[in-house]
């Protein structure tokens, strides 16, 4: 566990600046959003919440599809990989740290939202629904994102998450529910879309795929990066 | 006792995609190394030297035969904890040194309170202390390649291996480096060191293997290879310089070389000049002379 978890803090290190910033702009949005309108309503507010949830899905591919590809081009990762660590554990420190990451994030439009929630006089019932629902998918998409990256290039890899994302919603337009929850980014996105100050409960089963997914995937993605020669030509 | 490094017919080929173009950067390589020495692994650029080490590391798999590290096999994570590394191309994260040789430490299974206090001997003997604190990515090449070392040893390694340790290294770096080795030498630790200075090979090796186009030309005792077995080196007194080919005149004896072969004809050729022999001894060579030869005759088969 400690190799991960150092793996991981290393990695929240490396993309320090690039969290700070995405935390400064969600506050900062919010904090535009606050003083521009003379009253925030609930509408608005949930807007900005779904507004910054969908943004966070994407920020993870991107941090995901890169993570090995630039530690095999500046070649850092053979000081890491000859130490006492697994393939295994290298992969499951990276998504951890993208977790970091995206958590600093979600906790930085849970901050602001609240507020803006609470200024709109509203309940804070789903905030925290959406913000678990937006955790999960975006592990989900790292997760595909970093599985791909283990034997494609970025930009390879972030169409075929694209493509893997894009599927099931395909299916589940053309021949009906629950095609959408065989990877259930889509299902999660949409009850992401779908909170607003209606009450409606969230469906927890595509949280609870999208949870077996992302380790069904870190194996794989594991089992591929511990076959690959690290040190050839990344290009 | 089990080898420190063992390759056992060891092939690797890189190809491209469906197969295509086929390289072979070793071919059917087999290599011991004992625990206890240093080894001497040279060869040109694109010789397989790298190849073999990142096989060794686990880094890459071999596309035929085995090997093992310390007694278990190529890439167990473990066996890596009580090995240390430095790559030919150091690349570090941008942190400051000291903490940044713990995180090393830490990823190798080292704990605090020893962590702290190995990661202060390794600066310290490398030379390092005074930027303990300032960001690896602001230091010149050469202090890199000292963090890059102090990263190798802060888990007491009992292999090292080493690709090109010197490379970036200005000359009493050098110097400070080799003592360094052979005091781990001293200690029993087991030295694997790849590297173009020749000169330093040949004074801290054990034992040399020279790789040429993925497979070994030659491989012995560094003292064995140094002599020639072809060629005599004669000290003589009482003749002159002009009578024998390529001969020089030191300390009123003239020195030359001469083929083994002919060694009695030659001797006969000094008592009949009216001259005496004052030592005749196995012809020593450069470690380079033997590689460019190697190198040179790229086309032809000289195993040992």
């Amino acid at each position: 566990m400690r190799p991960v978890l150092l793996i991981a803090a290393n990695f929240l290190r490396e993309q320090r600046w690039l969290t700070l910033v995405l935390v400064l702009y969600a506050v900062g949005l919010a904090a535009i959003f606050a003083v521009s309108e003379k009253q925030v309503s609930a509408e608005d507010a949930f807007f900005f919440l779904r507004q910054q949830s969908l943004y966070a899905p994407l920020f993870s591919l991107f941090l995901a599809v890169s993570a090995i590809h630039n530690e095999r081009k500046s070649r850092r990762i053979l000081a890491v990989l000859s130490k006492a660590l697994t393939r295994r554990q290298y992969i499951a420190g990276l998504l951890a740290g993208i977790l970091a990451v995206l958590g600093a994030y979600c906790l930085a439009i849970a901050i602001s939202g609240a507020w803006l929630v609470r200024s709109a006089q509203a309940s804070l019932g789903q905030l925290w629904a959406l913000l678990v629902i937006t955790a999960v998918t975006s592990v989900l998409v790292s997760a595909m994102g970093l599985f791909f990256s283990t034997f494609l290039t970025p930009l390879f890899a972030t169409s075929a998450t694209a493509l893997a994302v894009a599927l099931p919603a395909a299916l589940e337009q053309a021949l009906g529910r629950g095609w959408g929850n065989l990877l259930p980014v889509y299902s999660l996105v949409a009850q992401v879309t779908g909170t607003g100050l209606a009450r409606h409960t969230a469906d927890w089963r595509p949280v609870a795929i999208a949870v077996v997914e992302t380790m069904l995937l870190w194996t794989l993605a594991s089992w591929i990066f511990a076959g690959r020669d690290i040190t050839a030509a990344v290009e | 006792m089990p080898p420190a490094l063992e390759f056992d017919h060891i092939t690797k080929e890189y190809r491209g995609w469906f197969g295509r173009n086929p390289v072979c950067a070793l071919d059917d390589f087999s290599l011991r190394v004992e625990p206890g020495e240093i080894f001497g692994f040279l060869g040109p650029n694109g010789a397989g030297k790298t190849t073999a080490i990142h096989i060794a590391m686990g880094f890459m798999r071999p596309t035929r035969g085995s090997g093992q590290m310390l007694g278990q096999r190529f890439g167990d994570a473990r066996t890596r904890g009580r090995v240390g590394f430095l790559a030919e191309t150091v690349a570090l994260y941008h942190r400051p040194v000291e903490r940044l040789v713990r995180f090393y430490g830490a990823l190798s299974g080292v704990r605090d309170p020893q962590l702290r206090q190995r990661a202060r001997e390794v600066l310290e003997t490398l030379e390092l202390t005074d930027v303990a604190y300032r960001n690896a990515g602001k230091l010149s090449r050469g202090m890199i390649q000292r963090v890059g070392l102090a990263q190798a040893l802060v888990n007491e390694p009992e292999l090292l291996v080493l690709d090109e340790p010197t490379s970036a290294l200005d000359p009493p770096a050098r110097v400070a480096v080799r003592e360094l080795l052979l005091a781990l030498r001293a200690a029993g630790k087991t030295i694997f060191l790849s590297s173009h200075q020749l000169s330093e090979i040949e004074l801290i090796s054990d034992r040399v293997a020279i790789l040429h186009r993925g497979r070994i030309r030659r491989l012995g005792r560094t003292s064995e290879l140094l002599e020639s077995r072809e060629r005599l080196q004669v000290v003589a007194r009482g003749v002159g310089p002009d009578a024998f080919e390529g001969a020089v005149a030191r300390n009123g004896c003239v020195t030359f070389e001469m083929l083994a072969s002919a060694q009695r004809a030659v001797i006969e050729r000094v008592w009949s000049l009216g001259g005496e022999i004052v030592r005749v001894s196995p012809a020593r060579r450069s470690l380079e002379q033997i590689f460019l030869e190697i190198t040179q005759n790229a086309g032809e088969d000289t195993h040992p």
